[in-house]
């Protein structure tokens, strides 16, 4: 496409992005277009737009806080920090979970997420801040 | 999940529905334009679909948005030209050539399936090389009806004033003139760009 068709192509995409929405309104009228039946049809979108919106920063959120727990158990794995280790032996031992969890040394960061699943990562995070105050 | 999505989802969070409600509205016409009037109707989609397959695609990493390119909103009409574009040309391959109706909408085959979004901002556009160009376009316009008004705006982007608002500031006018002027201009366009090269 030459400058000048990108120019012109700008200079509309412009008027577009930038006029007054009551002008694009009036005009989407008088061009036939039922703009209240839309404006339905957009407010139903929206709702599910803000819904996958948030499930998105909610997952994020999650996996944040997820990847924050398994390395503060890490830590206190390595350096030997007593009631964090006493919590994860306390999970291990409540769900009564196979042999590979019970030696701590050699857990990998997916092991710790298996160990924790179906807590509240909250409640969790929580309590691991507490037990290093 | 890709870090473009969770900008477009910050982004979402940040406008409000009334907010949003203008965006979709703005890109509906827009792609009123692009698709024509004649019907509602492309291949079982409406206009509107396309508008909320942007969004779709946007906060699903299908587009990702290089905010370092361009603003968000110009991501978006960015993506919908694109979306258009490839919906023309899928049109256009399969129409058998003798059905061709020679619907004044060719020149929308002109613009360029991009292949990763860059929004329609780009340093390139920033120069006319080519004034000779410009002036068989200014002759084109005149001899095709153009007001004096269609002609400034014409002139306005070729000092590169785009907003709406700016060119009704810099010629003194209100805004809906430089609407309904920029209409007709478009209209124009769309007959005068196959003999722009």
């Amino acid at each position: 496409m030459s400058n000048l068709k990108n120019k012109i192509d700008k200079g509309i995409t412009e008027f577009y992005l930038n006029s007054d929405i009551e002008l694009i309104k009036k005009s989407l009228e008088e061009e036939g277009v039922d703009v209240a039946k839309e404006s339905a049809e957009i407010s139903n979108f929206l709702k599910r737009l803000k819904f996958t919106q948030t499930a998105i920063v909610t997952q994020e959120n999650h996996q944040a806080l997820l990847d924050r727990i398994v390395e503060k158990f890490q830590d206190a794995i390595n350096r030997n920090i007593e009631k964090p280790i006493a919590t994860l032996i306390n999970l291990v031992e409540t769900k009564q979970m196979s042999v590979q969890f019970r030696n701590l040394d050699k857990l990998t960061p997916e092991e710790i997420k298996e160990i924790i699943k179906g807590k509240n990562l909250v409640d969790l995070m929580d309590e691991l801040d507490n037990e290093e105050s | 999940m890709d870090k473009s999505s969770r900008e477009v989802a910050d982004v979402f969070s940040s406008y409000t529905i009334d907010q949003l409600n203008g965006l979709v509205l703005r890109m509906r016409a827009f792609a009123k334009k692009r698709l024509g009037d004649y019907n509602d109707n492309h291949n079982g989609q409406q206009k509107l679909d396309f508008v909320f397959n942007v969004f779709q695609k946007a906060l699903t990493d299908i587009r990702k948005w290089d905010k370092d390119k361009c603003d968000f909103e110009n991501f978006l009409f960015g993506v919908l030209k694109s979306e258009i574009s490839a919906y023309h040309e899928k049109a256009k391959r399969r129409k058998p050539p003798e059905e061709e109706d020679g619907s004044d909408e060719s020149y929308i085959l002109d613009i360029p399936v991009y292949s990763e979004e860059v929004g329609h901002d780009d340093l390139l556009f920033d120069e006319i090389d080519n004034k000779k160009l410009k002036e068989n376009y200014v002759t084109l316009l005149k001899d095709s009806g153009a007001s004096d008004l269609e002609m400034l705006i014409f002139e306005c982007w070729c000092e590169n004033i785009y907003k709406p608002s700016e060119i009704s500031d810099f010629l003194e006018i209100d805004t809906t003139e430089v609407y309904n002027a920029v209409k007709r201009l478009e209209r124009r366009k769309s007959k005068l760009n196959s003999q722009v090269k």
